[in-house]
């Protein structure tokens, strides 16, 4: 399971630079929207790998929650930026202090929960997959600050 | 993503195909799900809504997962 997940990441990776559209450029507004969800849909299937991982006794309770409870942060604040982004591009703008300051927790909590080894997993090896897991959703995350700051025109 | 010769074809081949022989159901499904999302059409303000529709579900889908999992633990 740890390998799936590790799987899918290198996928989405893979995917996330490829998005076509059937005429015209993908615009700056599409792609941070596209990547928005891209972020939530790793987010989901991270969320329920680590489950699936946790219900098949590899690892503890203690050991998951920590992660499940980031995953949780983080498809709250996705689901609060795009609240804002439905609202249309121009009110997005408006909020851009709180889009970035989402952005930012999604970043800086990930980071956080890597550095402090509260991931918990008892394998060394596998401790390092479920880090990458969730390196790739912060540096998911940078990519949509970026995208975000290009849409605006900053 | 830009041009790519046929090496370069050959490569990202070989990739996907190691990704999803390593992934697994769960992979393949996020994998298509990504697929589906990235291939856009000609209107923007539709793409926009699908993919702000596509976040939402998903994030509706994770909380739920995990909520889940909290009272099957005891931990809500």
């Amino acid at each position: 399971m740890r390998v799936r997940i590790a799987g899918a990441i290198l996928l989405t990776v893979i995917t996330v630079a490829c998005i076509h559209k059937q005429s015209g450029p993908v615009t700056p507004w599409e792609r941070v929207n596209v990547n928005m969800a891209g972020l939530a849909q790793i987010n989901d299937a991270v969320a329920k790998g680590v489950i699936a991982v946790q219900q098949t006794g590899s690892m503890t309770v203690q050991q998951a929650a920590p992660i499940l409870n980031y995953q949780e942060l983080v498809a709250k604040d996705h689901a609060a930026i795009e609240s804002i982004l439905a609202s249309g591009s121009a009110q997005a703008a408006s909020q851009a202090i709180q889009i970035q300051a989402l952005l930012n927790e999604i970043k800086d909590q990930g980071s956080a929960l890597i550095a402090s080894g509260g991931l918990g997993i008892k394998n060394p090896k596998s401790q390092q997959t479920f880090t990458q897991d969730l390196q790739g959703i912060i540096n998911l995350a940078g990519v949509i600050l970026a995208d975000y700051e290009l849409a605006k025109g900053n | 993503m830009g041009k790519l010769d046929a090496q370069g074809i050959a490569v990202l081949i070989g990739q996907l195909l190691t990704g999803i022989s390593a992934v697994g159901p769960i992979g393949i499904e996020l994998f298509l799900k990504l697929e589906a999302l990235f291939h856009l059409g000609p209107d923007e303000q539709a793409n926009v809504a699908a993919a702000i529709k596509a976040g939402l579900d998903a994030d509706s889908e994770t909380i739920a997962a995990i909520e889940a999992w909290k009272k099957e633990v005891g931990l809500s």
